[in-house]
């Protein structure tokens, strides 16, 4: 069960958002604006039971689930993959795919380099066969392949 | 009937029969791996058939679709992890059966129960969808709005734990569903001024984000703890008779497709409520009721043919009236609608080779199910020895390719990033996804019927009411709304008094 605190947190974030939308939604012509208006007062209603009824229940439950099971390995994990989506329009997919696989593997704990190595060079032939040769889809182009 | 034989040749074309095949093993494989769903496979690889003609790209999402519900008993039986959330039921009568050594017949049983549901549900869409769709040319746009408020509404409220959480995770779909150009009046909606928005949100996109990217991010979490199970081939030996087995196994396979089916058209309810259900009756029905939990073949039976016999079932409302019956038919609806295949009469009359050609693919994958899982169970195996280090930067690779695949663009990536970020959150704080998802796809068709509906009423809110299906589809709609109070009151005055 998440702990009250965190689920307060969450309905005061959504009442917060809507609040901020529909500053916008009173710029738009009413025809436009109808439908998400509906859904804005909607989604505030509905953030503030969740915020009363949080209030509403007394007890805290016994063992309230941590947000993050292993935070170490959920920080490593979102930290890498923005740097990873940078270097895929940077670098191209295959060059930012490999080393996203081989650094991130390595730091979650996959130790045995045969593995890693295998595994990631498998998977990039897999992709390039199935991706790029059958279906023909195209991927951020590789840094050494373009032209000078 | 001719519309199924005309499709029949096309369905069996080479390039069709491999996709099947191809889509098979993969949900096989998908399913296998716990914290990987259908729905997920489903959405990575829809990217991937935008090239393919319809009929071939949907051929390999029903193979998808069917491996991955019988995928998820493997790792069910013989680990007792399920594969998938419909798999939970599996768990108990497939582990003890594992643990008594007959892990072979288990596989045995839940490959062929799959099988079995998967057919009756396949032949269940292709007997009701096409009258259904008959019902459908009586809806006009009112009746369209309240058919899309029954659905969000059912979703939300059978969904996950809270009618609230339920409705919130709709809101947010609703809202995504009208970032871009408005429909009718052409004003840009939340777009910020941002080129990238001005089309709104893909559904892929979403898709992808909400459900490839936080399991991806919970398998990282959980890569700390151990290292993969091992199951030795000595476990897989088979040891039962398929004429035995529908011998002993033809009543149950009866009850659990019944009630497959039955849920499957019921928008919210999914693969899980069908086993848990079809379960819980077999062992109400069963002469000595002590066996089920204990490792007794019935129990396995009715839980894998059931969430089996849910598949095609939850199509039938998606095909005819654009309502999915679950997650993955929502996906399914998406591909749909990229293909420029509208669903309702439409579909079946104007592409009527295609939406007969899935039926008959459904049908076909489900065959598939049964010989690819019987003799390919032994190798389907290995897949749970796949470190978990290393299937978190594939999910997250496989998921970058899809996004970019639709419009090759960057801002899509990042857009699948964000989403997946949302969803690990909505996931912690137990807010289900699906209705977000679902809400996505109806809510532009809620929209637009509603403003059309208005415009024929002159304004007047009175002509959402005015058809006899509309004030069915209210009472309905209040109905399911009301249910978990109802549920409470009933359960309340059932207590014995103290």
């Amino acid at each position: 069960m998440p702990s009250r605190w965190r689920e307060r947190t969450a309905a005061s974030v959504v009442i917060a958002l809507t609040a901020l939308a529909f500053l916008h939604v009173r710029q738009l012509p009413s025809d436009a604006a109808m439908f998400p208006t509906l859904t804005l007062a909607l989604a505030g209603a509905l953030a503030g039971m969740w915020l009363v009824a949080t209030f509403l229940v007394r007890d805290e439950p016994a063992e309230a689930e941590p947000f993050f099971k292993t935070p170490r390995n959920f920080a490593i994990a979102v930290g890498l993959t923005p740097a990873y989506l940078y270097l895929v329009s940077e670098i191209g997919f295959f060059t930012a795919s490999s080393a996203y696989m081989l650094l991130l593997a390595f730091l979650l704990g996959l130790r045995r380099l045969p593995a890693l190595l295998l595994g990631t060079a498998g998977f990039m032939a897999s992709v390039y066969l199935v991706f790029v040769v059958l279906f023909a889809r195209p991927l951020p182009p590789e840094f050494f392949l373009s032209a000078p | 009937m001719e519309h199924l034989l005309s499709a029949l040749p096309l369905v069996l074309q080479w390039h069709n029969i491999l996709a099947m095949v191809i889509g098979t093993i993969g949900g096989i494989a998908i399913g296998a791996l716990p914290g990987l769903t259908a729905t997920m496979g489903v959405a990575i690889l829809l990217p991937l058939t935008f090239t393919l003609e319809p009929l071939t790209a949907l051929a390999m999402v029903s193979g998808i679709y069917n491996g991955a519900m019988f995928g998820g008993a493997i790792p069910a039986i013989l680990l007792r992890i399920p594969g998938t959330p419909s798999a939970i039921a599996t768990t108990f009568d497939g582990y003890p059966m594992m643990q008594k050594g007959e892990a072979g017949k288990a596989l045995e049983i839940a490959v062929t129960s799959s099988a079995v549901g998967g057919m009756v549900s396949a032949l269940a869409l292709m007997l009701f969808a096409p009258p259904l769709v008959l019902v459908a040319l009586a809806f006009g746009p009112a009746e369209y709005f309240w058919v899309a408020v029954f659905g969000l509404v059912s979703i939300a409220v059978l969904l996950g734990d809270s009618v609230i959480k339920g409705l919130l995770s709709v809101c947010l779909g609703l809202f995504l569903g009208t970032v871009g150009v408005d429909q009718i009046t052409g004003v840009e909606r939340f777009t910020f001024d941002s080129m990238h928005l001005v089309g709104g949100f893909e559904i892929v996109v979403l898709l992808t984000g909400l459900y490839a990217i936080p399991p991806a991010l919970i398998m990282a979490e959980e890569a700390a703890r151990g290292a993969a199970p091992q199951v030795t081939k000595a476990l897989l030996q088979r040891s039962t008779q398929l004429s035995s087995l529908c011998r002993t196994l033809w009543r149950t396979w009866t009850r659990a497709s019944i009630i497959g089916v039955v849920i499957g058209i019921i928008p919210g309810a999914g693969g899980n409520v069908a086993s848990f259900l079809s379960w819980n009756e077999e062992k109400r029905t069963a002469k000595d009721p002590t066996r089920f939990g204990e490792g007794a073949p019935e129990g396995l039976a009715a839980s894998e043919c059931a969430n089996n016999a849910d598949n095609a079932a939850a199509l039938i409302p998606a095909l005819t009236l654009g309502v999915p019956g679950n997650a993955v038919a929502a996906v399914i609806l998406g591909a749909l609608l990229i293909h420029g295949l509208r669903p309702g009469p439409e579909l079946f009359t104007q592409s009527a080779d295609v939406a007969y050609g899935f039926m008959l693919e459904l049908f076909i994958t489900s065959v598939m199910v049964f010989f690819l899982g019987r003799y390919g169970a032994p190798l389907f195996v290995h897949v749970l020895r796949a470190p978990k280090p290393l299937l978190v930067p594939m999910i997250i690779s496989l998921a970058v390719v899809g996004a970019y695949s639709l419009r090759n663009s960057i801002f899509d990536i990042w857009a699948v990033f964000g989403f997946g970020l949302l969803g690990y959150a909505m996931e912690r704080l137990r807010i289900p996804l699906a209705p977000a998802v679902i809400a996505l796809i109806l809510g532009p068709m809620a929209e637009s019927e509603l403003r059309r509906a208005l415009i024929i009423g002159q304004g007047d809110v009175a002509a959402l009411f005015s058809g006899p299906i509309s004030i069915i589809l209210v009472v309905l709609s209040t109905a399911v709304f009301a249910s978990p109070v109802i549920r409470r009151v009933v359960a309340k005055r059932r207590q014995p008094k103290t």
